[in-house]
Protein backbone atom coordinates (compact mmCIF):
# COMPACT_ATOMS: atom_id res chain seq x y z
CA UNK A 1 0.00 0.00 0.00
CA UNK A 2 1.54 3.31 -0.93
CA UNK A 3 0.53 7.10 0.02
CA UNK A 4 2.01 10.14 -1.80
CA UNK A 5 2.44 13.09 0.02
CA UNK A 6 3.14 13.19 3.43
CA UNK A 7 7.12 11.85 4.47
CA UNK A 8 5.05 10.63 7.76
CA UNK A 9 1.24 9.50 8.16
CA UNK A 10 0.18 8.49 11.20
CA UNK A 11 -3.76 7.47 10.93
CA UNK A 12 -5.72 6.43 13.21
CA UNK A 13 -3.51 4.50 15.17
CA UNK A 14 -4.02 2.81 18.44
CA UNK A 15 -1.70 0.68 20.69
CA UNK A 16 -2.26 -0.86 24.05
CA UNK A 17 0.62 -1.29 26.31
CA UNK A 18 1.12 -3.85 29.49
CA UNK A 19 -1.77 -4.82 31.36
CA UNK A 20 -3.99 -3.08 29.09
CA UNK A 21 -2.84 0.66 29.38
CA UNK A 22 -4.08 2.51 26.46
CA UNK A 23 -0.64 3.70 24.58
CA UNK A 24 -2.14 5.39 21.97
CA UNK A 25 -5.75 5.92 20.82
CA UNK A 26 -6.77 7.43 17.43
CA UNK A 27 -3.97 8.99 16.88
CA UNK A 28 -2.85 10.74 14.10
CA UNK A 29 0.13 12.99 12.67
CA UNK A 30 1.38 14.03 9.34
CA UNK A 31 4.87 15.63 8.74
CA UNK A 32 5.53 17.21 5.43
CA UNK A 33 8.64 16.94 3.75
CA UNK A 34 11.17 19.35 5.27
CA UNK A 35 9.63 19.98 8.62
CA UNK A 36 10.47 19.35 11.64
CA UNK A 37 7.96 18.24 14.25
CA UNK A 38 8.66 18.46 18.23
CA UNK A 39 6.64 16.20 19.77
CA UNK A 40 6.77 16.64 23.72
CA UNK A 41 5.30 14.44 26.50
CA UNK A 42 6.13 13.55 30.06
CA UNK A 43 8.48 10.49 30.64
CA UNK A 44 6.29 7.02 29.87
CA UNK A 45 3.45 8.87 27.13
CA UNK A 46 4.96 7.08 24.76
CA UNK A 47 7.22 9.04 22.67
CA UNK A 48 9.52 6.18 22.33
CA UNK A 49 6.65 3.84 21.27
CA UNK A 50 6.24 6.00 18.43
CA UNK A 51 9.32 6.75 17.09
CA UNK A 52 9.74 2.27 17.53
CA UNK A 53 5.99 2.38 14.85
CA UNK A 54 7.71 4.41 12.49
CA UNK A 55 10.64 2.24 12.13
CA UNK A 56 8.12 -0.72 12.28
CA UNK A 57 10.08 -1.94 15.31
CA UNK A 58 6.34 -1.90 17.19
CA UNK A 59 2.84 -3.19 15.35
CA UNK A 60 0.06 -0.81 15.88
CA UNK A 61 -3.50 -2.61 16.75
CA UNK A 62 -5.37 -0.38 14.59
CA UNK A 63 -5.10 2.09 12.06
CA UNK A 64 -2.04 2.97 9.37
CA UNK A 65 1.43 4.06 9.71
CA UNK A 66 3.07 5.68 6.22
CA UNK A 67 6.64 6.56 5.90
CA UNK A 68 7.79 7.82 2.35
CA UNK A 69 3.98 7.23 1.35
CA UNK A 70 5.38 3.25 2.54
CA UNK A 71 2.74 1.27 4.49
CA UNK A 72 5.32 -0.14 7.37
CA UNK A 73 4.37 -3.49 8.40
CA UNK A 74 6.18 -5.31 10.74
CA UNK A 75 6.14 -8.55 9.31
CA UNK A 76 7.57 -7.40 5.63
CA UNK A 77 11.72 -7.40 6.51
CA UNK A 78 13.17 -6.53 2.97
CA UNK A 79 10.20 -3.40 2.92
CA UNK A 80 11.10 -2.24 6.06
CA UNK A 81 14.94 -2.44 5.60
CA UNK A 82 14.43 -0.13 2.31
CA UNK A 83 11.96 2.48 4.85
CA UNK A 84 15.14 2.17 7.10
CA UNK A 85 18.26 2.82 4.92
CA UNK A 86 16.42 6.44 4.89
CA UNK A 87 16.26 6.97 7.83
CA UNK A 88 18.67 8.35 10.56
CA UNK A 89 18.17 7.99 13.99
CA UNK A 90 19.28 9.43 16.94
CA UNK A 91 18.46 8.15 20.73
CA UNK A 92 15.68 5.33 21.88
CA UNK A 93 16.18 2.41 19.72
CA UNK A 94 19.34 3.96 17.86
CA UNK A 95 22.64 4.00 19.55
CA UNK A 96 26.27 3.69 18.29
CA UNK A 97 27.95 0.00 18.83
CA UNK A 98 29.63 0.49 21.17
CA UNK A 99 33.02 -1.72 20.99
CA UNK A 100 33.00 -0.35 17.26
CA UNK A 101 35.09 3.26 16.22
CA UNK A 102 33.18 6.47 15.50
CA UNK A 103 34.50 5.31 12.01
CA UNK A 104 33.10 1.95 11.66
CA UNK A 105 29.89 3.38 12.48
CA UNK A 106 29.52 6.20 10.62
CA UNK A 107 30.49 3.81 7.89
CA UNK A 108 27.61 1.81 8.09
CA UNK A 109 25.09 3.54 6.49
CA UNK A 110 26.89 4.40 3.55
CA UNK A 111 27.64 0.73 2.67
CA UNK A 112 23.97 -0.26 3.27
CA UNK A 113 23.17 2.91 1.06
CA UNK A 114 25.53 1.32 -1.70
CA UNK A 115 27.46 4.87 -2.00
CA UNK A 116 31.40 4.08 -3.70
CA UNK A 117 34.24 2.66 -1.75
CA UNK A 118 36.17 6.16 -2.91
CA UNK A 119 33.48 8.61 -1.84
CA UNK A 120 33.07 7.23 1.83
CA UNK A 121 36.45 8.18 3.60
CA UNK A 122 36.11 11.69 2.07
CA UNK A 123 32.62 11.66 3.37
CA UNK A 124 33.46 10.64 6.67
CA UNK A 125 36.19 13.02 7.50
CA UNK A 126 33.95 15.70 6.11
CA UNK A 127 31.15 14.95 8.39
CA UNK A 128 33.40 14.21 11.54
CA UNK A 129 34.70 17.73 10.54
CA UNK A 130 31.59 19.36 10.89
CA UNK A 131 30.87 17.48 14.36
CA UNK A 132 34.09 18.13 15.72
CA UNK A 133 34.77 14.53 16.10
CA UNK A 134 37.67 14.15 14.03
CA UNK A 135 39.91 13.30 16.68
CA UNK A 136 37.70 10.53 18.01
CA UNK A 137 37.87 8.98 14.60
CA UNK A 138 39.12 5.96 15.80
CA UNK A 139 37.74 6.00 19.07
CA UNK A 140 35.44 2.99 20.67
CA UNK A 141 32.19 4.29 20.55
CA UNK A 142 31.82 3.06 24.29
CA UNK A 143 34.12 4.91 25.44
CA UNK A 144 32.63 8.92 24.10
CA UNK A 145 30.82 10.79 26.58
CA UNK A 146 27.16 11.24 26.33
CA UNK A 147 27.37 14.78 24.17
CA UNK A 148 29.70 13.16 22.21
CA UNK A 149 27.64 10.03 21.55
CA UNK A 150 24.51 12.00 20.51
CA UNK A 151 27.13 14.09 18.11
CA UNK A 152 28.19 10.83 16.34
CA UNK A 153 24.46 9.66 16.02
CA UNK A 154 23.64 12.90 14.50
CA UNK A 155 26.54 12.56 11.98
CA UNK A 156 25.27 9.14 11.24
CA UNK A 157 22.14 9.71 11.13
CA UNK A 158 22.74 12.30 8.17
CA UNK A 159 26.02 11.00 6.47
CA UNK A 160 24.13 9.10 3.70
CA UNK A 161 22.20 12.03 3.14
CA UNK A 162 19.07 10.30 4.69
CA UNK A 163 15.67 12.04 3.77
CA UNK A 164 14.60 11.79 7.52
CA UNK A 165 15.72 12.24 10.90
CA UNK A 166 14.20 10.29 14.39
CA UNK A 167 15.66 11.90 16.91
CA UNK A 168 14.53 10.63 20.90
CA UNK A 169 15.87 13.06 23.89
CA UNK A 170 18.75 14.64 22.37
CA UNK A 171 19.31 17.05 25.35
CA UNK A 172 19.11 14.01 27.40
CA UNK A 173 21.80 13.82 30.43
CA UNK A 174 23.98 16.16 28.81
CA UNK A 175 25.24 19.93 30.21
CA UNK A 176 24.42 22.74 29.36
CA UNK A 177 27.22 23.89 27.18
CA UNK A 178 27.09 20.28 24.89
CA UNK A 179 23.26 20.94 25.09
CA UNK A 180 24.24 24.60 23.29
CA UNK A 181 26.05 22.49 20.75
CA UNK A 182 23.62 19.82 20.15
CA UNK A 183 21.03 22.61 19.97
CA UNK A 184 23.20 24.72 17.46
CA UNK A 185 23.04 21.58 14.77
CA UNK A 186 19.45 20.51 15.24
CA UNK A 187 19.04 24.06 14.32
CA UNK A 188 20.91 24.04 11.21
CA UNK A 189 19.57 20.84 10.30
CA UNK A 190 15.81 21.89 10.52
CA UNK A 191 17.04 25.37 9.03
CA UNK A 192 18.82 23.15 6.06
CA UNK A 193 15.76 21.36 5.34
CA UNK A 194 15.87 18.07 7.06
CA UNK A 195 12.77 16.38 7.72
CA UNK A 196 12.89 15.43 11.69
CA UNK A 197 10.78 14.50 14.31
CA UNK A 198 12.24 15.16 17.77
CA UNK A 199 11.07 13.44 20.79
CA UNK A 200 11.77 15.39 23.77
CA UNK A 201 10.50 15.40 27.25
CA UNK A 202 11.81 19.39 27.87
CA UNK A 203 10.35 21.29 24.37
CA UNK A 204 11.65 24.58 26.06
CA UNK A 205 15.14 23.28 26.33
CA UNK A 206 15.37 22.82 22.32
CA UNK A 207 13.41 26.05 20.48
CA UNK A 208 13.45 25.01 16.92
CA UNK A 209 12.20 27.78 15.38
CA UNK A 210 9.47 26.81 12.57
CA UNK A 211 8.91 23.50 14.09
CA UNK A 212 5.51 22.18 14.34
CA UNK A 213 4.79 21.46 18.25
CA UNK A 214 2.98 18.23 19.45
CA UNK A 215 2.19 17.09 23.26
CA UNK A 216 1.30 13.21 24.10
CA UNK A 217 -1.64 13.83 26.05
CA UNK A 218 -3.73 10.81 26.83
CA UNK A 219 -2.72 9.00 24.16
CA UNK A 220 -3.28 11.78 21.45
CA UNK A 221 -1.13 14.23 19.69
CA UNK A 222 -2.39 17.94 20.75
CA UNK B 1 34.13 -0.63 1.75
CA UNK B 2 31.58 -2.46 -0.30
CA UNK B 3 28.66 -4.82 0.56
CA UNK B 4 30.65 -7.77 -0.12
CA UNK B 5 33.60 -6.36 0.98
CA UNK B 6 31.70 -6.17 4.87
CA UNK B 7 30.15 -9.45 4.55
CA UNK B 8 33.69 -11.04 3.81
CA UNK B 9 35.14 -8.61 6.56
CA UNK B 10 32.36 -9.66 9.13
CA UNK B 11 32.78 -13.57 8.49
CA UNK B 12 36.67 -13.40 8.87
CA UNK B 13 35.96 -11.37 11.94
CA UNK B 14 33.80 -14.25 13.16
CA UNK B 15 36.43 -16.35 13.37
CA UNK B 16 39.40 -14.65 13.59
CA UNK B 17 37.50 -12.83 16.65
CA UNK B 18 36.75 -16.06 18.51
CA UNK B 19 39.84 -18.29 17.60
CA UNK B 20 39.37 -20.86 20.42
CA UNK B 21 35.48 -21.18 19.82
CA UNK B 22 36.06 -21.79 16.08
CA UNK B 23 38.56 -24.30 17.09
CA UNK B 24 36.31 -26.10 19.38
CA UNK B 25 33.58 -25.80 16.79
CA UNK B 26 35.40 -27.09 14.10
CA UNK B 27 36.97 -29.91 15.82
CA UNK B 28 33.80 -31.35 17.75
CA UNK B 29 32.01 -31.47 13.95
CA UNK B 30 35.31 -33.41 13.21
CA UNK B 31 34.68 -36.09 14.97
CA UNK B 32 31.19 -36.28 14.01
CA UNK B 33 32.26 -36.86 10.48
CA UNK B 34 35.15 -38.99 11.51
CA UNK B 35 32.65 -41.23 13.20
CA UNK B 36 30.72 -41.25 9.92
CA UNK B 37 33.99 -41.78 7.69
CA UNK B 38 34.76 -45.00 10.32
CA UNK B 39 31.79 -46.52 9.80
CA UNK B 40 31.61 -45.88 5.79
CA UNK B 41 34.64 -47.38 5.47
CA UNK B 42 33.64 -49.92 7.23
CA UNK B 43 30.16 -50.52 5.67
CA UNK B 44 32.47 -50.82 2.14
CA UNK B 45 35.43 -52.90 3.69
CA UNK B 46 32.50 -55.45 4.76
CA UNK B 47 30.74 -55.83 1.30
CA UNK B 48 33.98 -55.68 -0.27
CA UNK B 49 35.12 -59.02 1.80
CA UNK B 50 31.15 -60.14 1.29
CA UNK B 51 31.84 -60.00 -2.48
CA UNK B 52 35.36 -61.18 -2.42
CA UNK B 53 34.23 -64.48 -0.61
CA UNK B 54 30.80 -65.10 -2.00
CA UNK B 55 32.39 -65.15 -5.48
CA UNK B 56 33.96 -68.64 -4.39
CA UNK B 57 30.11 -69.82 -3.63
CA UNK B 58 29.11 -72.74 -6.45
CA UNK B 59 26.47 -74.75 -6.22
CA UNK B 60 26.90 -78.92 -6.21
CA UNK B 61 24.12 -81.38 -7.62
CA UNK B 62 24.38 -84.60 -7.01
CA UNK B 63 23.04 -87.01 -9.17
CA UNK B 64 21.49 -90.60 -9.09
CA UNK B 65 23.66 -93.25 -9.40
CA UNK B 66 21.22 -95.60 -12.19
CA UNK B 67 20.90 -92.63 -14.48
CA UNK B 68 22.71 -92.68 -18.21
CA UNK B 69 24.92 -90.28 -19.27
CA UNK B 70 22.76 -89.11 -21.84
CA UNK B 71 20.33 -87.71 -19.24
CA UNK B 72 22.94 -85.92 -17.53
CA UNK B 73 23.85 -84.37 -20.80
CA UNK B 74 20.35 -82.98 -20.51
CA UNK B 75 20.36 -82.16 -17.46
CA UNK B 76 23.45 -80.20 -17.86
CA UNK B 77 21.59 -78.24 -20.84
CA UNK B 78 18.66 -77.42 -18.90
CA UNK B 79 20.68 -76.27 -15.79
CA UNK B 80 22.73 -74.18 -18.18
CA UNK B 81 20.04 -72.18 -19.72
CA UNK B 82 18.52 -70.91 -16.45
CA UNK B 83 19.65 -67.10 -15.50
CA UNK B 84 23.12 -66.15 -13.97
CA UNK B 85 24.99 -69.03 -14.54
CA UNK B 86 28.23 -69.01 -15.51
CA UNK B 87 30.17 -72.33 -16.11
CA UNK B 88 28.89 -76.03 -15.37
CA UNK B 89 31.64 -78.68 -14.50
CA UNK B 90 30.40 -82.35 -14.70
CA UNK B 91 32.51 -84.33 -12.11
CA UNK B 92 32.21 -88.25 -12.69
CA UNK B 93 33.36 -90.87 -9.18
CA UNK B 94 36.99 -91.16 -10.28
CA UNK B 95 37.29 -87.11 -10.10
CA UNK B 96 35.27 -86.93 -6.87
CA UNK B 97 37.32 -89.75 -5.12
CA UNK B 98 40.74 -87.63 -6.34
CA UNK B 99 39.10 -84.71 -5.26
CA UNK B 100 38.43 -85.92 -1.96
CA UNK B 101 42.12 -87.60 -1.68
CA UNK B 102 43.35 -84.02 -2.11
CA UNK B 103 41.65 -82.45 0.71
CA UNK B 104 41.73 -85.22 3.23
CA UNK B 105 45.75 -86.23 2.35
CA UNK B 106 44.74 -90.49 2.29
CA UNK B 107 42.37 -92.29 0.30
CA UNK B 108 39.54 -93.28 2.10
CA UNK B 109 37.85 -95.15 0.14
CA UNK B 110 40.96 -97.61 0.06
CA UNK B 111 38.94 -100.27 1.55
CA UNK B 112 35.81 -99.95 -0.59
CA UNK B 113 35.00 -102.63 -3.59
CA UNK B 114 33.55 -99.49 -5.60
CA UNK B 115 33.99 -95.98 -5.50
CA UNK B 116 30.51 -95.06 -3.23
CA UNK B 117 30.79 -91.32 -4.12
CA UNK B 118 28.24 -89.92 -5.93
CA UNK B 119 28.52 -87.83 -9.56
CA UNK B 120 27.62 -84.31 -9.48
CA UNK B 121 27.50 -80.91 -11.37
CA UNK B 122 29.67 -78.04 -10.11
CA UNK B 123 27.45 -75.04 -10.92
CA UNK B 124 29.01 -71.40 -10.55
CA UNK B 125 27.72 -68.25 -10.77
CA UNK B 126 27.71 -65.07 -12.53
CA UNK B 127 28.99 -62.27 -9.81
CA UNK B 128 26.09 -60.13 -9.72
CA UNK B 129 23.52 -63.64 -9.23
CA UNK B 130 24.76 -64.35 -6.30
CA UNK B 131 22.34 -63.67 -3.22
CA UNK B 132 20.48 -66.19 -0.87
CA UNK B 133 16.54 -65.38 -2.93
CA UNK B 134 18.26 -66.63 -6.10
CA UNK B 135 20.58 -69.30 -4.71
CA UNK B 136 17.36 -70.69 -2.87
CA UNK B 137 14.97 -70.23 -6.49
CA UNK B 138 17.80 -72.21 -8.24
CA UNK B 139 17.73 -75.13 -5.23
CA UNK B 140 13.56 -75.62 -5.57
CA UNK B 141 14.56 -75.67 -9.45
CA UNK B 142 16.78 -78.10 -9.49
CA UNK B 143 15.13 -80.45 -6.58
CA UNK B 144 12.27 -80.83 -9.12
CA UNK B 145 14.43 -82.34 -11.65
CA UNK B 146 14.65 -86.07 -12.26
CA UNK B 147 18.04 -87.50 -11.57
CA UNK B 148 18.90 -84.83 -8.55
CA UNK B 149 19.50 -86.76 -5.61
CA UNK B 150 20.93 -83.83 -3.32
CA UNK B 151 21.85 -80.18 -3.80
CA UNK B 152 24.55 -78.66 -1.65
CA UNK B 153 25.82 -74.97 -1.39
CA UNK B 154 26.48 -73.04 2.66
CA UNK B 155 23.11 -71.46 2.24
CA UNK B 156 22.61 -70.62 5.71
CA UNK B 157 26.51 -68.87 5.78
CA UNK B 158 25.38 -66.78 2.82
CA UNK B 159 22.29 -65.23 4.64
CA UNK B 160 24.28 -64.88 7.55
CA UNK B 161 26.92 -63.06 5.70
CA UNK B 162 24.35 -60.93 4.01
CA UNK B 163 22.33 -60.16 7.04
CA UNK B 164 25.87 -58.61 8.43
CA UNK B 165 26.25 -56.75 4.81
CA UNK B 166 22.72 -55.32 5.28
CA UNK B 167 22.77 -54.60 8.94
CA UNK B 168 26.57 -52.45 8.75
CA UNK B 169 24.82 -50.89 5.62
CA UNK B 170 21.87 -49.53 7.72
CA UNK B 171 23.50 -48.57 10.62
CA UNK B 172 25.39 -46.29 8.03
CA UNK B 173 22.59 -44.88 6.81
CA UNK B 174 21.04 -44.50 10.27
CA UNK B 175 24.34 -43.05 11.32
CA UNK B 176 24.20 -40.67 8.71
CA UNK B 177 21.09 -39.30 9.35
CA UNK B 178 21.96 -38.98 13.34
CA UNK B 179 24.98 -37.23 12.55
CA UNK B 180 23.44 -34.95 9.86
CA UNK B 181 21.36 -33.59 12.29
CA UNK B 182 23.79 -33.75 14.98
CA UNK B 183 25.82 -31.47 12.92
CA UNK B 184 22.97 -28.97 11.90
CA UNK B 185 21.98 -28.77 16.07
CA UNK B 186 25.46 -28.04 16.64
CA UNK B 187 26.00 -25.68 13.69
CA UNK B 188 22.94 -23.94 14.94
CA UNK B 189 24.07 -23.50 18.13
CA UNK B 190 27.64 -21.99 17.00
CA UNK B 191 26.09 -20.00 15.15
CA UNK B 192 23.69 -18.36 17.68
CA UNK B 193 26.51 -18.11 20.06
CA UNK B 194 28.48 -16.56 17.57
CA UNK B 195 25.63 -13.79 16.47
CA UNK B 196 24.81 -13.46 20.05
CA UNK B 197 28.39 -11.48 20.63
CA UNK B 198 26.91 -8.83 18.28
CA UNK B 199 23.47 -8.45 19.01
CA UNK B 200 24.32 -4.71 19.33
CA UNK B 201 25.63 -4.66 16.06
CA UNK B 202 22.67 -7.05 14.61
CA UNK B 203 20.30 -5.07 16.32
CA UNK B 204 21.38 -1.80 15.02
CA UNK B 205 22.20 -2.76 11.49
CA UNK B 206 18.43 -3.64 11.18
CA UNK B 207 17.70 0.04 12.40
CA UNK B 208 19.75 1.26 9.58
CA UNK B 209 18.07 -0.54 7.24
CA UNK B 210 20.22 -3.88 6.72
CA UNK B 211 18.23 -6.40 4.88
CA UNK B 212 17.65 -10.29 6.91
CA UNK B 213 20.13 -11.73 3.79
CA UNK B 214 23.04 -8.92 4.26
CA UNK B 215 23.04 -9.33 7.84
CA UNK B 216 23.11 -13.59 7.29
CA UNK B 217 25.42 -13.76 5.15
CA UNK B 218 28.69 -13.69 6.86
CA UNK B 219 26.88 -16.09 9.18
CA UNK B 220 26.14 -18.47 6.67
CA UNK B 221 29.08 -18.19 5.81
CA UNK B 222 31.02 -19.11 8.77
CA UNK B 223 28.56 -22.43 9.36
CA UNK B 224 29.50 -23.51 5.53
CA UNK B 225 33.36 -22.87 6.88
CA UNK B 226 33.20 -24.85 9.61
CA UNK B 227 31.25 -28.07 8.73
CA UNK B 228 34.17 -27.92 5.29
CA UNK B 229 36.71 -27.68 7.63
CA UNK B 230 35.48 -30.31 9.87
CA UNK B 231 34.64 -32.91 6.79
CA UNK B 232 37.92 -32.11 5.06
CA UNK B 233 39.87 -33.06 8.44
CA UNK B 234 37.80 -36.11 8.88
CA UNK B 235 39.34 -37.00 5.68
CA UNK B 236 42.96 -36.07 6.30
CA UNK B 237 43.07 -38.03 9.20
CA UNK B 238 41.33 -41.01 7.68
CA UNK B 239 44.27 -41.33 4.87
CA UNK B 240 46.49 -40.65 7.52
CA UNK B 241 45.48 -43.37 9.75
CA UNK B 242 44.79 -46.11 6.55
CA UNK B 243 48.42 -45.56 5.76
CA UNK B 244 49.91 -46.63 9.55
CA UNK B 245 47.32 -49.56 9.46
CA UNK B 246 47.65 -52.67 7.50
CA UNK B 247 45.74 -56.32 8.09
CA UNK B 248 46.56 -59.66 6.65
CA UNK B 249 43.24 -60.81 5.68
CA UNK B 250 40.97 -57.60 4.90
CA UNK B 251 41.85 -54.82 2.51
CA UNK B 252 40.33 -51.47 3.96
CA UNK B 253 38.14 -50.15 1.63
CA UNK B 254 38.17 -46.52 1.03
CA UNK B 255 35.63 -44.34 -1.23
CA UNK B 256 36.99 -42.96 -4.50
CA UNK B 257 37.89 -39.90 -4.13
CA UNK B 258 35.12 -37.79 -5.78
CA UNK B 259 33.33 -39.42 -3.11
CA UNK B 260 35.13 -37.79 -0.55
CA UNK B 261 34.68 -34.83 -2.47
CA UNK B 262 31.01 -34.61 -2.72
CA UNK B 263 31.06 -35.76 1.09
CA UNK B 264 32.75 -32.55 1.90
CA UNK B 265 30.31 -30.89 -0.43
CA UNK B 266 27.14 -32.31 1.39
CA UNK B 267 28.91 -31.33 4.41
CA UNK B 268 28.60 -27.74 3.37
CA UNK B 269 25.45 -28.12 2.29
CA UNK B 270 24.17 -29.06 6.49
CA UNK B 271 26.60 -26.26 7.51
CA UNK B 272 24.66 -23.76 5.22
CA UNK B 273 21.06 -25.10 6.58
CA UNK B 274 22.74 -24.93 10.12
CA UNK B 275 23.72 -21.49 9.42
CA UNK B 276 20.47 -20.20 7.66
CA UNK B 277 18.76 -21.89 10.92
CA UNK B 278 20.67 -19.91 13.26
CA UNK B 279 21.21 -16.69 12.25
CA UNK B 280 17.82 -17.05 11.28
CA UNK B 281 16.61 -17.33 15.03
CA UNK B 282 18.44 -14.44 16.13
CA UNK B 283 17.11 -11.76 13.50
Amino acid sequence: MEKAGNIIELVDVTLTGYGGKKIFENLNLNLPEGRTAVISGPTGAGKTQLLKLIIGDLSAESGSVFVFGQFVKINKHWQLAKIRKKIGGVGGAFRLISYQSVYENLLHPLILNKKPVSFQKNKIEQVLNRFDLIGKRNEKAGCLSQGEKIEAMLARAIIADQPLLLIDEPLAGVDDKIAEKIKLLLVRLSTAGHSMVILTSNPDRLGIPDSLNFRLENGRLV
Amino acid sequence: MSKFGYILRKFFGNIMGRPMAALGSILSLFLLFLLFNLVWITSLTVNNYYDKVISDIDIEVFLEDSIPDSIIIIIRETIGSLDGIESIDYISRDQASLKLKDIMGVDLLEGFENNPLPRSLIIAFEPNYLNSDNLNSLDRDLQRMAGVTDIYYPSRWLVKAEYTKLIVSDILILLGMVIAVAVILNTIQFIVLSARTRTEELVQLQLLGAAPGFLALPYIFEGIFYTLAASFAGWIIILYGVDLFSFRNVEIILPPSIEQFYFCLAGSLIGLIGGYLGIKREL
